[in-house]
């Protein structure tokens, strides 16, 4: 019933066969290679060096011959590193597969009898979709026949049996189960402080039928959290990402906090060759190896031959609890649409980006989703028959196929988690300081800019086929509107040059709007029911000058809405912000744009 | 820095006692000040140690109120996703306790570990091969080294390795070295 692994590899070195100066001198390069990440040739110099202060240290001074047994130390010590590192067993199980540079499809390797060379198909044979014809995509490099995009996969039962080596972690790894089995008669805890207190492992159900999953039965049974990250490999650069590659590992809950996240109790499951994120659904392919491995350790339990503290073996049972990623690589591994989309949510029923401020959370709507339903409707997905009922599928649902739902207690709802670090402390808090509170660096060096004076309902430049526009002439638009709309600068300065500062800023604006081209400012115009204006007269025909045109905008802001007296002071969100002189005269001709009351002992000075 | 300094910086500006040049700039400065702190506390509350139901409820009375004023106070800006996510944390606290079990800084920090390793600066294959190879080796098994009974915690004491962990009920074979070792010292 059980998959039995034999783990001998875990407990028997070759060095431990070697002499004690040996073992010493094999140390040294080990240590510097794997401790202290020197490079390959630095290392190789490394071994070389000692072999030769041995060598010289055992040759007799008064010549002759060595010892037996100093010729036989020599001969374990080798001259490279490589070999030195095979002597501990250090590398992991792991498999390498060819990945296909387009469908992103694993092809296993295969050994041939008496042959340690692996061996690849040439061409891709898988079909992305099952009306694609094959890929037949390239893998093997030309001259070497090596795997152009390798994946490296390190087995998940190999690090359980690794971890479960060390007599340490062996004598622990049970210790929350047991406790938390011994404590499920009384109430959960009121404080927790741990997973194994919450609600979740709990009432998790088990493999077997009606038993929880942390009532072992003799068998050992462990919780991993599962991770999926992309990330840059040349690490963060000035000129922003370059590359991306992802990183899938796990780590184990049943260890306590202080050394759980240790880097070596961590599991590297792989990682996903770059340079660029997997499109689509492809990253399904790198999930699957580990996922096929965490269904067998579910389903039938693997059997090991030998852990640090059962010489003769035991078994084990694997769970993912939970999925924890930032937003965008938690919806690439559960195959879910993204945080932007129409179903921006995983965990309820809300869609429709434009409830995304809905608080209502004790309304039907935030019910969890269903994982009965999920889960037919990725099978539906799987199942489609043709790109387009896929296509219309996901669109409808939101959801694709995922290997997670191999596993037969994924629950996207309940263990796709919301990560806290970056929900909250990287997202929600830095929104709120930069964008909402605009407390940067660069808010504080700009010159402070003054909030428009009044509000008009210009009509948005739209390039028509009766008057089109280019992007530039539509940009200018938009700059005439800020230009007309623009406060004076320390009107409510006390000093009686007001009328002195509003004509300043006329002549600034004139100017500023004769930089601007005659279409833009003609559109504007028109746009204002304006006519063009030369000297007192309205010019109706003949060569009508740009000139003609910034006259007649400045008419509109002089008559109409004069202008504001809003300081740079007191523009901070006061409630009296765009506070606006009107001319008496003309506030019937602009019923449509907002006119804020005018404050009398402003007025006075302007009027008088 | 949102727990402590800004918090105390605004307080110093806008809070009780702070003087402004209208009444009403002093109401809204006090709104925005309030509805800053919904959310301070919120973060407070997410990075406890432990958790308790009542925690739990107040972190979500926190957010909805910061998620439904935020339109209030300030206008022009929109939700984000992260807002909506912000209130299901709620949820994910309840069924897995404190958030040190459940958020991304350990695996960011195996990012970060990863992208120091010393590669030859060339992307590609077989960068991405040995880089994968490195990082097996060093993430899982230095202690594997301690294990082989290769050394023993007198090693470890003459500073021969600062790094790691010795396991010092290591005793399942004595090996000639360690005896060795130990009759030295």
């Amino acid at each position: 019933m059980f998959k039995r692994l034999l783990l001998d590899h875990h407990y028997q070195r070759p060095v431990d066969r070697c002499g004690d100066i040996a073992q010493v001198s094999l140390f040294i390069g080990v240590l510097c290679s794997v401790i202290l990440s020197i490079s390959r040739r630095a290392a190789d110099l490394i071994m070389g060096l000692l072999f030769l202060v041995l060598q010289l240290a055992f040759t007799p001074a008064a010549g002759g011959e060595m010892t037996i047994l100093q010729q036989n130390t020599l001969k374990q010590i080798p001259t490279n590193i490589t070999s030195a590192l095979s002597r501990f067993n250090l590398h992991p199980r792991t498999t390498v597969y060819a990945t296909c540079p387009s469908c992103s499809c694993l092809h296993k390797p295969v050994f041939k009898p008496g042959s340690s060379a692996a061996e690849y198909p040439s061409h891709c044979t898988n079909k992305p979709k099952p009306w694609l014809p094959i890929c037949n995509q390239r893998l093997l490099q030309p001259s070497s026949n090596s795997p152009i995009k390798p994946y490296v996969y390190h087995h998940f039962h190999d690090f359980v049996a690794s971890l479960l080596s060390r007599s340490e972690i062996d004598a622990i790894i049970d210790e929350p189960c047991d406790r938390l089995m011994g404590s499920l008669d009384r109430p959960a805890p009121l404080n927790s402080k741990d997973i194994w207190d919450g609600e979740f492992l709990r009432t998790f159900q088990g493999p077997l039928p009606q038993t929880l999953f942390i009532d072992r039965k003799g068998e050992s049974r462990l919780v991993f959290s599962l991770n999926v990250d992309f990330f840059n490999v040349e690490g963060v650069r000035v000129r922003g990402e370059t590359t991306s590659c992802g990183v899938i590992s796990c780590a184990c809950l049943n260890l306590p906090l202080d050394i759980r996240y240790k880097p070596e109790n961590m599991f590297l499951a792989g990682i996903v060759p770059g340079p660029n994120e997997p499109p689509g659904d492809q990253l399904n392919h790198f999930l699957e190896p580990l996922i096929d491995d965490m269904v067998a350790s579910w389903e039938r339990g693997i059997s090991f031959s030998h852990t640090a503290l059962h010489p003769s073996g035991r078994v084990i049972r694997s769970a993912i609890a939970c999925v924890v990623c930032d937003l965008p690589a938690a919806r690439k591994a559960a195959q879910m649409s993204a945080a932007r989309s129409y179903f921006y949510c995983s965990v309820c029923n809300c869609c429709d980006l434009k409830t995304l401020g809905r608080t209502d959370f004790h309304s039907e709507r935030w019910n969890l989703r269903d994982k009965a339903t999920l889960r037919q409707q990725a099978e539906e997905y799987k199942n489609a028959e043709s790109v387009q009922q896929q296509e219309a599928l996901f669109a409808k649902y939101g959801i694709r196929w995922s290997p997670l739902w191999k596993l037969p207690y994924w629950d996207p709802a309940r263990q796709l988690v919301v990560d806290a670090m970056h929900c909250i402390l990287e997202g929600l808090t830095g929104f709120h300081v930069r964008n909402v509170l605009r407390l940067t660096s660069v808010a504080a060096d700009s010159p402070e800019t003054l909030p428009p004076a009044f509000e008009h309902p210009f009509s948005a430049p739209v390039s028509t086929d009766s008057q089109p526009l280019t992007e530039n002439e539509i940009n200018q638009i938009k700059g005439i509107y800020c230009l007309l709309t623009s406060s004076v600068k320390n009107l409510d300065a006390e000093d009686g040059c007001h009328r002195q500062r509003i004509e300043d800023h006329i002549t600034w604006l004139t100017k500023r709007l004769t930089a601007k081209t005659i279409r833009a400012l003609k559109f504007v115009a028109i746009d204002l029911h304006c006519k063009p204006i030369h000297g007192d007269r309205i010019v109706e025909g003949g060569r009508i000058l740009k000139v003609y045109w910034v006259n007649t905008l400045i008419q509109w802001v002089r008559l109409s809405e004069l202008v504001t007296l809003v300081s740079s002071q007191s523009c901070s969100g006061e409630q009296n912000l765009g506070l606006l002189v009107c001319n008496p005269l003309n506030l019937e001709h602009k019923k449509s744009s907002s006119i804020y009351v005018p404050s009398l002992e402003l007025l006075t000075p302007l009027l008088g | 820095m949102i727990t402590v300094y800004i918090p105390l910086a605004l307080i110093s500006l806008w809070g009780d006692g702070t003087a402004h040049k209208s009444n009403n700039l002093s109401v809204q400065l006090r709104q925005v000040l309030d509805h800053t702190m919904a959310l301070v506390q919120a973060v407070h509350i997410t990075c406890a140690r432990s958790m308790t139901i009542k925690r739990a409820v107040a972190y979500r009375s926190f957010i909805g109120i910061w998620v439904s004023e935020l339109k209030i106070h300030h206008p022009s800006v929109d939700h984000r996703p992260n807002c909506h996510m912000s209130i299901h944390i709620y949820e994910f606290l309840l069924s897995f306790g404190p958030v040190r079990s459940w958020w991304c800084f350990p695996f960011e920090h195996l990012i970060g570990q990863l992208q120091h390793l010393p590669t030859n600066n060339k992307f590609g294959v077989c960068r991405l091969y040995i880089l994968c190879e490195i990082i097996l080796n060093t993430s899982q098994r230095p202690i594997g080294i301690y294990d082989s009974h290769l050394l023993c915690p007198s090693c470890q004491a003459q500073g021969l390795v600062g790094l790691g962990q010795l396991p010092s009920s290591n005793q399942r074979v004595s090996s000639p070295l360690r005896e060795s070792l130990c009759n030295q010292r």
